[in-house]
């Protein structure tokens, strides 16, 4: 469909058809306020503050402003069109829009968990006024109502927006929460006795623009302000569900979904809002037989280890990143080795989380290290229990869990993990690795998304697992140019330096495949 | 003193009346629709057409909803109306067989195969009293599929009782079940009909007269209130008042009238409108579709409430408030707060708590509600309030 031509305060811009004022501004980068409408739901129209002017040219080429101001989130774009967003009537809608939702409000901004990431605070500093005109008492409602398994609800707060009820019904495809009663007794209320199971509840506290629904397990968290934002990848499922994790002096305070409309909309599963919580005690230095090394040390050993052995065996993993599953290819190819891989799968709920439970598997894919979907379990604990291989490398599956005793003794265990586990403690190398928050790179997600993450907190004195491999591939005096060889394998990254991959990731084909 | 003319209400004129069917029958009930049943739905839009006959509250000619009837549509009669003053529809109840045969031949005109007759769930009577009806005109086989195709089914739908629930989008959302409240969904395929239009569906097509009536309920402060049919146009305001209904009681002052309702304008009994180069009292405006428009008023449903300086009108404003306040649907911030600000502020002052701030405080507030709501009700609200604090001012005034 060809563009067509608007005026946005006077102002021409060329957009496209068929989209409403609100986006058309958000695409140009005009400001008009919103509350009640998100990109991924219905409209509703119920806040009535996006109210902009607008006129049409009439047949004799004169512009004929509308008498009323109309709905920027429900009215579509047409050709021509003239659009006000800061005359004299639009300011006076906000104004009043924002007297009438502040009339009954308690003022508790500074003891909402809201604050500083509040669509309805942001508006009010624009627009609101400095002073009250309500001398009346203030209706009581119902504070601490528990929704669902871990929502609490403020009733005074709610601004009946309905985003929480359109999330439920369009998204979740469940009348999870509703309003009863009418006129300005319309309250929010839980579905009485109906299956409140869901993994994707705390949507609904990053929609809602009120900070009526907050997350009772997450409440007193650093200002939003205080933090730092950094895009990443959930490393849950091989959806690759885009998020932001949130940050401040290398500690991690939260997660939050980042649109990706690709991928996974505006919304993220809430298991995947703690991946950052990990009780478990970290690796953070090279050890040999439990010694601290250096890693320069623990990577000679290795390779010496490797050398004498003739040949070794390496179980790979989906969670490593593509840049590291490339050097491991470089790895494969220039020693005697074998590789051994594993799935790890659970049943998917068909939205944002899928089966297969890691994620980079097609990563694997593309870099030449599968050709095949992995089962290898039963051919690890064979090659364990048959002596195939004397030395082992092995990146973050725990397999002293399952692998005999017997057959483990008397192998020389390189193991590579972010935290301790049964494997970590019978390793005779151990090299610690970052996690995805600690470094950046890629993930190649079930539908051959190439998507990066970035680094949103460092880790000193933690090698990572590249620096390991590079280490070992210069024992057997290779180096790798990583970028160059990955575009070369790839033909979609050719011109694209990691900085230029967009946040959005770059769809790539399965026939991307490297030779 | 212009003389009634009544057609919609002829049979609840007679003393005798009753509603039962063979008393209809009897009264050539049903003629029409027989009559019409095999003509054109072309033909009978036509018929509405040269009549000019409009559908009450909206004013929109009835052959041009007919036009813009959807496919196979559901045929609602709105019998939900909850104007407070506006008593006509359960007048009109009360003679179900003439509605249910106007739905008739409506029905047959869009080409529904079901009626709803939407009524609200506080009448009970009348919920019977049309049920019967029903099945009364079912046993005729006036109401019901017909053997061999054809015929439409009918029958009553209670509605939830709130105001808002008889407005057209409430309307709509109550017939596929959900909470009254605008929708930018598209709309159901619904016809929807004012009792009162229905009625006169039938009669335009009964006498082929150029007579065409409306039927006015006046109420307040008059000797006579009740429900009045006049040829349209034939009236004044002043006539309706003070001849029709009795007018005031003696001695006592006109101070206000609410001419079409009170979801609209209240105004001023000294009020002078400016009609082209006349100027005209109130009492001399004439009781037709085309007047108020012009004047910023809408002719409404045909409810006249006079307001005499015997009524403590301030119980007026706060009342009517409450009304608002609990009847809209809750859905748009300006009306659903800024209802409840003003009912709050009406009830202190009602308590005698009023600062001298209050009155231009509630005028800035119905303007600022004017033009933001989503609905047509918010709307009438504004400018009900608005026009009563502006003409009661002194009222509301308690220091
Ligand atoms: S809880 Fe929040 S999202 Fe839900 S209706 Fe209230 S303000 Fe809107
Ligand atoms: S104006 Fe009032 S009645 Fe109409 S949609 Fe808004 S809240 Fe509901
Ligand atoms: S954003 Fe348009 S009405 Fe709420």
């Amino acid at each position: 469909m060809s563009d067509i031509l608007i005026f946005f305060d006077c102002e021409s811009y060329s957009v496209p058809q068929d989209i409403t004022i609100l986006e058309a501004a958000e695409r140009i980068g005009k400001a008009i306020p919103h509350i009640c409408s998100h990109p991924k739901l219905s409209v509703s129209g119920n806040c009535r503050s996006c109210l902009v002017e607008v006129a049409l040219p009439d047949k004799d080429n004169v512009l004929q402003w509308q008498p009323t101001p109309v709905l920027a989130c429900s009215t579509k774009v047409q050709n021509g069109m003239h659009v006000r967003t800061q005359s004299e009537m639009v300011r006076a809608s906000r104004e009043s829009v924002m007297e009438f939702l502040f009339a009954q409000r308690p003022l508790d901004c500074t003891v909402c968990d809201k604050a500083g990431d509040c669509s309805l605070q942001n508006i009010a500093f624009d627009y609101g006024r400095s002073c009250s005109r309500f001398h009346e008492t203030k209706i009581k409602k119902p504070k601490q109502i528990i929704v669902g398994p871990r929502l609490i609800l403020d009733a005074e707060r709610c601004i009946l927006c309905s985003l929480c009820v359109r999330f439920c019904k369009e998204v979740l495809k469940k009348d999870l929460i509703a309003f009863s009663e009418r006129g300005s007794a319309t309250q929010l209320v839980c579905a009485p006795q109906s299956d409140m199971e869901s993994n994707y509840w705390l949507n609904m506290v990053d929609i809602c623009p009120a900070g009526a629904l907050v997350d009772s397990k997450a409440t007193l968290k650093p200002r939003p302000w205080l933090l730092k934002k950094t895009p990443s990848i959930s490393t849950e499922s091989s959806v690759g569900v885009n998020i932001d994790v949130w940050s401040r002096e290398g500690t991690l305070y939260a997660i939050t979904p980042r649109r990706n409309d690709f991928v996974n909309d505006t919304w993220m599963p809430d298991s995947a809002r703690e991946a950052f919580v990990d009780k478990r005690e970290r690796c953070s230095e090279c050890r040999i037989r439990g010694a601290v090394v250096t890693l320069e040390e623990a990577v000679r050993y290795s390779a010496q280890q490797i050398k004498e052995s003739g040949g070794f065996g390496i179980v790979g993993s989906s969670f490593l990143s593509l840049e590291e599953q490339f050097l491991l290819k470089k790895l494969l190819d220039s020693t005697p080795s074998k590789l051994f891989w594993l799935k790890h799968e659970d049943r998917g709920d068909g939205f944002l989380v899928s089966d297969d439970r890691t994620p980079n598997l097609n990563g694997a894919f593309l870099s030449g290290l599968l050709s095949q979907p992995p089962d290898d379990l039963n051919a690890i604990k064979a090659a364990f229990a048959q002596n195939t291989f004397k030395t082992w490398l092995v990146f973050y599956e725990d397999i002293a869990t399952w692998v005999d005793k017997k057959a483990l003794d008397g192998k020389t265990l390189i193991y590579c993990n972010t935290h301790s586990n049964k494997s970590a403690k019978e390793a005779t190398v151990l090299l610690p690795a970052l996690t995805v928050f600690e470094q950046a790179g890629c993930f190649v997600n079930r539908d051959y998304r190439l998507q990066k993450f970035l680094k949103a907190v460092e880790r000193k004195g933690v090698p990572s697992i590249s620096d390991a491999i590079k280490g070992l591939l210069s024992h057997f005096n290779i180096t790798v140019d990583l970028w160059p060889t990955i575009q070369a394998a790839i033909p979609a990254l050719q011109n694209t330096s990691f900085d230029e991959i967009p946040l959005t990731g770059i769809q790539l084909k399965k026939s991307d495949k490297s030779v | 003193m212009p003389l009634e003319y009544p057609l919609v209400l002829k049979h609840l004129r007679e003393k005798a009346f009753k509603p039962g069917i063979e008393a209809y029958l009897s009264l050539e009930g049903y003629q029409v629709y027989r009559r019409f049943l095999e003509a054109s739905a072309e033909s009978l839009k036509q018929a509405m057409r040269t009549a000019g006959l409009r559908e009450c509250g909206t004013g929109v000619l009835v052959a041009d909803i007919w036009d813009r009837a959807p496919q196979k549509p559901i045929l609602v009669i709105n019998a939900h109306v909850s104007e407070p003053g506006n008593f006509k529809d359960r007048t009109l109840l009360r003679d179900p067989h003439q509605m249910i045969e106007g739905a008739l031949i409506a029905a047959h005109a869009v080409g529904a195969e079901q009626i709803y007759f939407y009524v609200r769930s506080d009448w009970t009577a009348e919920i019977k009293l049309l049920e019967a009806a029903i099945e009364d005109a079912r046993a005729y086989c006036f109401v019901g599929k017909l053997e061999g195709g054809g015929g439409c089914e009918a029958c009553v739908y209670v509605g939830g009782g709130a105001a808002i629930c008889g407005e057209t989008f409430g309307v709509e959302a109550a017939i596929v079940g959900c909470r009254p409240v605008p929708s930018m969904m598209g709309h159901p395929s619904v016809v929807i009909h004012s009792v009162e239009t229905v009625c006169q569906v039938k009669h335009v097509l009964s006498v082929a007269h150029e007579t065409l009536t409306r039927v006015f309920a006046v109420g307040g402060g008059v000797q006579r209130p009740g429900c009045y049919e006049f040829p349209c146009g034939s009236l004044t305001l002043g006539e309706l008042i003070y001849d029709v209904a009795g007018g005031l009681v003696p001695g006592r002052k006109l101070r206000g009238v609410f001419p079409c309702g009170v979801f609209s304008k209240c105004v001023a009994a000294e009020a002078l409108f400016a009609l082209g180069p006349r100027q005209v009292s109130l009492y001399d405006l004439p009781m037709d579709f085309d007047t108020w428009p012009q004047l910023g008023l809408s002719m409404g449903r045909g409810s006249v409430i006079v307001i005499d300086d015997a009524v403590n009108v301030r119980s007026i404003i706060v009342n009517l408030m409450r009304f608002f306040a609990t009847e809209i649907c809750g859905f748009c911030v300006p009306c659903r707060e800024g209802s409840r600000w003003l009912h709050q502020m009406l009830e202190r002052i009602q308590r005698g708590e009023g600062r001298p701030s209050d009155v231009e405080l509630m005028l800035s507030l119905t303007d600022q509600m004017r033009g933001r709501v989503a609905c047509p009700f918010g709307e009438f609200m504004a400018d009900s309030v608005h026009s009563l604090v502006t003409l009661f001012r002194e009222d509301l005034k308690t220091t």
